[in-house]
C-alpha cells in the first residue's frame, strides 16, 4: 500500500480533505490488487497537485504504475460526478454493494 | 472483464448513466462553474475516461459472445485463466451451462472465475479444458541464461 500512501500524502499536501477508497482490502478477493480513490476537489489547490492525478489516458495506465491505483476526482460527495463514481465504487459488476472507505486525509500522520 | 450476461446488462446501464452525467454536465456548465477549470477539466476527462473503460469491457463481451474470436494466443502462464473464461463465453456457453456438464453447481464456476482459477487443481482446470472442448498448445521456454 506504499502506492497508496504516498498518493493520499500528495493529496493532502494540495488540500484535499476526504477521499473515499475502494479495493482488495475492502472486498473478498483473495490476492490484493489495485484501488480506486475518489478524491473531493473541495478546497483544494489546483497547482499543487500533481498532473499525474489529472492523467487519466489509457485506464488511468500511469496512475497505476506509479500508485497501483486509480484516482478520480470529484465533487463530494454531492455533486453530480461525485455521486455517481461513490456509487460505481460501492458496487461489484454484479450489482452487488460492497462497500468503500472514507478517510479523513487530516487524520493522516 | 465482464463474465456473464447480468453483468453486461448492469455495466451497459452503468454506462449509460456516465454517458449522461457527462452530457448533462456539458448541458449545464454553471453547475460546475465555481470550479477551478483544470479540476473541472479533470473532472470531465475522469467521467470520460471511465466510460471509455466499461465501453471497451461491453465491446471485448460483445466480440466474444459474438463467437467472432476462436482461439487466444497467450505470452504467458499467467494468462491463461482469463483465456479459459474468454473461451467458455466464444464457445457460448454460460457458466451455468458449463458447471451442468462437469457436474457442478453455477456458483462454483462463478468462483473459479471469479478468482481466475486461482482455486482450481490442475485436475478440475484439465476438466474444464474439456468440457469446453478445447486445444491448448502450451510452449515451455526456460530462462535465457546466456544474458548477464
Amino acid at each position: 500500500m506504499d502506492g497508496l500512501g504516498m498518493a493520499l500524502h500528495m493529496l493532502k499536501l494540495a488540500g484535499c480533505g476526504t477521499v473515499y477508497v475502494d479495493g482488495s482490502f475492502v472486498t473478498t478477493k483473495p490476492a490484493p490488487g489495485d484501488f480506486d480513490v475518489c478524491w473531493d476537489v473541495d478546497g483544494v489547490a489546483v497547482e499543487l497537485i500533481p498532473p499525474l492525478f489529472f492523467n487519466f489516458d489509457a485506464d488511468r495506465a500511469a496512475q497505476k504504475a506509479q500508485f497501483g491505483g486509480e484516482f478520480f476526482p470529484a465533487q463530494l460527495p454531492e455533486g453530480e460526478s461525485g455521486v455517481l463514481f461513490l456509487d460505481f465504487f460501492q458496487r461489484d459488476r454484479d450489482g452487488r454493494l460492497k462497500g468503500i472507505v472514507a478517510l479523513d486525509l487530516e487524520s493522516l500522520p | 472483464m465482464i463474465k456473464n450476461e447480468r453483468q453486461y446488462r448492469i455495466t451497459k446501464a452503468r454506462a449509460q448513466q456516465f454517458a449522461q452525467v457527462i452530457s448533462h454536465l456539458n448541458a449545464y456548465p454553471e453547475k460546475s462553474a465555481y470550479l477551478h477549470p483544470i479540476l473541472r477539466k479533470a473532472e470531465q476527462n475522469a467521467l470520460v475516461g471511465q466510460l471509455e473503460s466499461l465501453q471497451q469491457e461491453l465491446r471485448e463481451y460483445e466480440a466474444l459472445s459474438n463467437g467472432q474470436q476462436q482461439s487466444f494466443q497467450l505470452d504467458s502462464f499467467e494468462e491463461f485463466p482469463r483465456a479459459l473464461i474468454k473461451a467458455r463465453i466464444a464457445a457460448g456457453l454460460s457458466q451455468k451451462e458449463l458447471a451442468g456438464r462437469l457436474g457442478l453447481k453455477e456458483q462454483q464456476i462463478q468462483r473459479y472465475e471469479a478468482t481466475e482459477y486461482a482455486s482450481a487443481s490442475m485436475a478440475r482446470v484439465g476438466a474444464v479444458i474439456q468440457a469446453l472442448g478445447l486445444t491448448v498448445r502450451e510452449e515451455v521456454s526456460l530462462a535465457d541464461r546466456s544474458a548477464g
